[in-house]
């Protein structure tokens, strides 16, 4: 009884003493710190999907693809070099993937719903892993196949970068047509964020401005004028009703709409006597009151994503700089001192960062101030770069080229990739759309 | 999706966003179908008809801006040697300076309104492209404003005067050079009937 | 003496336990003291257990190893640091070593010795009738270096000796003189050693050659810094020849070692050797072409000499660190093998945009073949869209860097990814 005690407390001794002989190396794990990454783009590779074979009326797969290039951050690869277009991940051929670069593949396939739409079933694949790492599925009408693609893109967008795409966004933009001073057309368009699918809102000899997106994506505000009386208009037209409202008018400056992110209020420009000063009207009571008293422009107020300021331009300093005030008028403070002008400021939807004009030399480019540290990165290489607006996940700026012919420019937020969206005529004053999901 | 076979508990809540995405597209359609024929928009905006006689007679600069003018003195605006002909004041670059130059100009007009107080001025301010679209606006409406205190200093009543700014949507000239925004900073002399 | 053992006997669980925990604490103690190392810096303690009982051979191999993987040695900057203290084994090897770079520097310098040879025939040829004369003035030269070298003289004067030996080139007069005197030597010398000088001319003169070179390999390996030019081109032109002359020098150096201290004998055999330099010159009258050869044969040597001698120092501290430092090596090894696998999962990293602060930290298991086993986020990377980031970073590195030995190899590897900081 003794002996088999004492031996067992031996056991246990040695037992510990083992473990702990043990446990030592095998803690030293290789320790590697990782301060770089590849300034590549993520290669992926959207495969065709077919519907029992057959080709969908709707390019889907080409659709999620373009949105996904367009952003700059991925590599996507040119159909004409797949071999194959499989449905499932079981009859994915890796190695042929693989040895062509791709590293993300996305297949799928459709076939038709009860409702008569499509069910689309897709995977997303990982070449190295050899497996799927996920797989969705969308139920789309006959005739939205197309936003059916934008979704897909939407869906491996999040999965990569960890925000929200935003490829079922809309923008709205004023394009510009005739070719004489005195006979041109304004047209105000709402198109997909590419610039696909427009349609006029509002067109008119007369020039219309400065459209703004309220937050919910159902109506849209902007300035419209009058030129045979004289008078200019701040409205809001209902995109799905196209009942319109006009919530200031007359002699002078009515402009620069902003809407107040709950979307009750609109912070506007007004002018008299030749001073042009900001007011918030509010939508539900009519009630208008103004902002600022200065005896200098104050114009293109810009709301911040809480509610509580609004960035805006005013020259009360000699040149153009934006300022940054509570949404009461109070508390104002100057924001920029770069280049000689700083103008028509944007907030990020995250509320960190506006976007606007800087003018420096003889040019004016598109900046991006971090409100925080108060860095400043120019974007766009100007030399008429104009109306600068966050994309709703905050990822890109869409921006007015207005030098040569002008466009629509995309820009990322590190300002490394750009892509163009022309227009027939002129294009300038985009203005970016919730993300429409 | 039971065909799926791996991920199990992920799939669910990727079903969960799948439906919501399902419904959203659904209500995003049912916008796209009725954004293009919404009625009331493109050629039925309520500022149709008002631009329709405005532009139809105004065309040329010389004619337009003379409607309220009696005929019996439109002469006076056409004749190169009357000071009453200058009727667009020029700013140098980010100013709205009357240059002395259009002194002798703002003078007449502004005696002329005084001896017509049925005579009503609108005031048209703009600028050149460079810059941002709404603080041309505001700078353009400065430049008016600038010219109405000088034409009621020499003699109209404030109520005569009105001002608009179209800011750079309104250039004279199309063109990019030196010349073009020259011109394009400018102060228009409309006299309206209305 | 009973009571206690009575005491013990009632209390013998307590006794027990009391040994018990005093043999565990120190065998506690002992355990720690063995993994304190090999717990530092993630290194494993079998290089340092197995330095302490390695073969000469198996440390010469890993020697061989470490020099092919490493950087050339000239530009290695650790060997030449003496060492603090080496054992008997690597002192041994060490002198092994040294012999062998000798040898090799001798075999450098059959070149120099066959140039002699050529020159020598030349001179032949243009003076028959002095032949007698110099192959008495060469017994008389070997003699007076074998006496130089038992004397051991001072440095000093082999510089004077040089000095002549320049000034010999440049003037013929001054030659001959030397010439000369090494006559009356070398009458002084015959007394002794007749014998010798019946012997072949050839014979004579190779051993004189092969002696004075091999002076002035042990006179470089010490000067070694002053020297520097490299003139290969010539050296290799006699290679042939010198091959012959190379079994001769080793043995000749294997006498001189054994004679005298290593640098005295150094300082000795430089000094004849420049002697037999200068006589060589004074019989070939100071011919500007034979000048030429003879200076080209002699950087050829130094150039060998110091190549030779860089060697022996680059075995030398290996093989020292092989006694004390395989350690260092080990962990010059690790962070080669380290940064191999952080380049590579860097470059496969595509960080996602937007994220600020990022930092993570991920645990991976590789197979021997560098093959990941399993990736897991230990900590996030701040987002899910993050830490498949990092995920298809390490699979898209697959299969890891290889170690460049297999002791280095681990199969746990803790990633840190942390751009921002």
């Amino acid at each position: 009884m003794i002996k088999t005690k004492r031996t067992s407390w031996l056991a246990r001794f040695c037992l510990i003493a083992v473990a702990a002989c043990m446990a030592l190396p095998a803690q030293a794990a290789l320790e590697v710190d990782i301060t770089q990454s590849s300034d590549q783009a993520i290669p992926i590779a959207i495969a065709p999907f077919k519907a029992n074979g057959q080709r969908l009326p709707v390019d889907i797969s080409d659709i999620a693809s373009r949105d996904l290039a367009s952003t700059g951050l991925f590599r996507t690869f040119d159909r004409a070099n797949m071999t194959e277009s499989p449905a499932t991940p079981e009859d994915v051929n890796y190695q042929s993937w693989a040895a062509q670069g791709v590293d993300n593949l996305v297949i799928g396939s459709a076939a038709r719903n009860a409702a008569g739409g499509y069910r689309i079933t897709f995977y997303l694949v990982d070449v190295a892993r050899q497996q799927a790492v996920t797989s969705f599925q969308i139920n789309a009408g006959g005739n939205q196949l197309r936003d059916a693609g934008h979704t897909i893109a939407n869906l491996i967008y999040e999965r990569f970068v960890g925000k929200k795409g935003y490829f079922l966004s809309n923008i709205a933009y004023v394009t510009v047509t005739g070719n004489t001073a005195n006979n041109r057309t304004f047209r105000l368009v709402v198109a997909d964020y590419d610039g696909s699918q427009p349609s006029t809102i509002y067109s008119s000899k007369d020039p219309v401005m400065s459209p703004a997106w309220s937050p919910s994506g159902d109506r849209i505000a902007y300035v419209a004028f009058d030129v045979y009386k004289g008078t200019s208009s701040v409205r809001i037209q209902n995109l799905s009703s196209g009942q319109a409202r006009t919530i200031s008018a007359g002699h002078g400056v009515n402009g620069a709409p902003a809407w107040s992110p709950n979307g009750q209020e609109i912070a506007f420009a007004k002018s008299a006597d030749g001073d042009t000063d900001l007011f918030v009207y509010n939508l539900a009571t009519g009630q208008t009151r103004q902002l600022t008293r200065s005896g200098a422009i104050d114009t293109e107020p810009s709301w911040s994503p809480n509610g509580r300021e609004i960035v805006f331009t005013s020259d009360r300093g000699g040149q153009p700089q934006l300022y940054r005030m509570n949404a009461e008028g109070g508390g104002i403070q100057r924001l920029t001192y770069d280049g000689s002008s700083n103008q028509r400021a944007d907030f990020a939807p995250d509320g960190k960062s506006i976007t606007y004009v800087q003018k420096s030399g003889n040019g004016f480019r598109i900046a991006v101030m971090d409100l925080e540290t108060n860095n400043v990165r120019i974007v766009s290489d100007g030399p008429q770069d104009d109306s600068p607006a966050f994309a709703p996940n905050g990822q890109a700026v869409l921006y007015a080229r207005q030098s040569g012919r002008n466009a629509l420019s995309l820009v990322s937020l590190d300002g490394n990739a750009k892509s163009t969206l022309s227009q027939a005529g002129e294009v300038r004053e985009p203005a970016w759309g919730p993300l429409g999901y | 999706m039971g065909h799926i076979s791996f991920g199990s508990r992920r799939q669910v809540l990727l079903a969960a966003t799948l439906v919501a995405a399902a419904l959203s597209l659904t209500a995003c359609g049912g916008n796209k179908n009725v954004r293009g024929d919404a009625p009331g928009m493109p050629q039925a905006g309520m500022n149709d008809q008002g631009q329709g006689q405005g532009m139809g007679s105004g065309r040329d600069i010389d004619v337009r801006g003379l409607e309220g003018i009696p005929a019996e003195d439109r002469h006076l605006f056409t004749d190169p040697n009357n000071p009453l002909s200058t009727r667009t004041v020029y700013f140098d670059l980010d100013s709205s300076a009357i240059p002395s130059r259009f002194s002798q100009a703002i003078q007449a007009h502004g005696q002329y309104l005084a001896n017509h107080p049925n005579v009503n001025l609108r005031l048209e301010g703009n600028t050149d492209e460079r810059g941002t679209r709404e603080y041309n606006v505001a700078l353009g409406e400065r430049r008016a404003d600038s010219v109405k205190q000088a034409v009621v200093l020499s003699g109209a009543s404030a109520g005569q005067v009105t001002t608009i700014s179209y800011g750079e949507e309104r250039p004279a000239v199309l063109g990019q050079d030196a010349e073009s925004l020259n011109k394009n900073r400018r102060v228009d002399f409309i006299y309206t009937n209305n | 003496m009973l009571d206690l053992l009575e005491k013990i006997g009632e209390h013998w669980r307590a006794v027990l336990l009391a040994v018990l925990v005093h043999g565990a604490l120190a065998a506690g103690l002992l355990f720690s003291l063995d993994f304190l190392q090999p717990a530092s810096r993630g290194n494993q303690g079998e290089s340092i257990v197995e330095a302490s009982v390695m073969s000469s051979e198996d440390i010469d191999a890993m020697a061989a190893q470490n020099n092919a993987e490493s950087t050339p040695p000239t530009s290695q900057p650790e060997p030449s640091t003496p060492p603090a203290s080496a054992p008997t084994e690597a002192a041994k090897q060490q002198q092994a070593k040294r012999e062998q770079a000798e040898a090799e520097a001798q075999r450098a310098e059959r070149q120099a010795q066959a140039e002699a040879a050529k020159r020598e025939r030349a001179e032949q040829a243009a003076a028959d009738k002095a032949r007698a004369q110099e192959k008495a003035q060469a017994e008389a030269k070997r003699e007076a270096a074998e006496k130089a070298r038992q004397k051991r003289q001072a440095e000093a004067k082999q510089e004077r000796e040089a000095e002549a030996r320049q000034e010999a080139k440049a003037e013929q007069e001054k030659a001959r003189a030397a010439k000369e005197k090494a006559a009356k030597e070398k009458a002084q010398a015959e007394a002794q050693e007749k014998a010798k000088a019946e012997q072949a001319e050839a014979k004579a003169e190779k051993e004189r050659a092969a002696e004075a070179a091999e002076a002035k390999a042990k006179a470089q390996k010490q000067a070694q810094a002053k020297r520097q030019a490299a003139a290969e081109a010539a050296a290799q032109k006699e290679k042939e020849q010198a091959e012959k002359a190379a079994r001769e020098k080793a043995e000749a150096e294997r006498k001189a070692r054994e004679q005298a201290e290593a640098k005295a004998k150094a300082q000795a055999e430089a000094k004849a050797k420049a002697k037999a330099e200068a006589a060589a010159k004074a019989k070939a009258e100071a011919q500007a072409k034979a000048k030429a050869e003879a200076e080209a044969a002699r950087r050829a040597r130094e150039e060998a000499a110091r190549k030779a001698a860089a060697q022996s120092q680059l075995e030398k501290a290996m093989a020292e660190e092989s006694a004390g430092r395989q350690a260092a090596a080990d962990q010059r090894a690790l962070a080669g093998y380290i940064q191999a696998i952080r380049n590579k999962v860097e470059a496969n990293w595509i960080r996602p945009p937007g994220a600020t602060d990022v930092t993570c930290k991920v645990h991976v298991k590789q197979l021997p073949g560098g093959q990941v086993a399993n990736v897991r986020v230990v900590s996030s990377c701040g987002g899910p869209a993050l830490d498949r980031s990092v995920e298809q970073a390490i699979y898209k590195s697959d299969p890891l860097p290889s170690p460049p030995s297999g002791n280095l190899f681990q199969s746990d590897i803790e990633f840190t990814f942390r751009p921002d900081s």
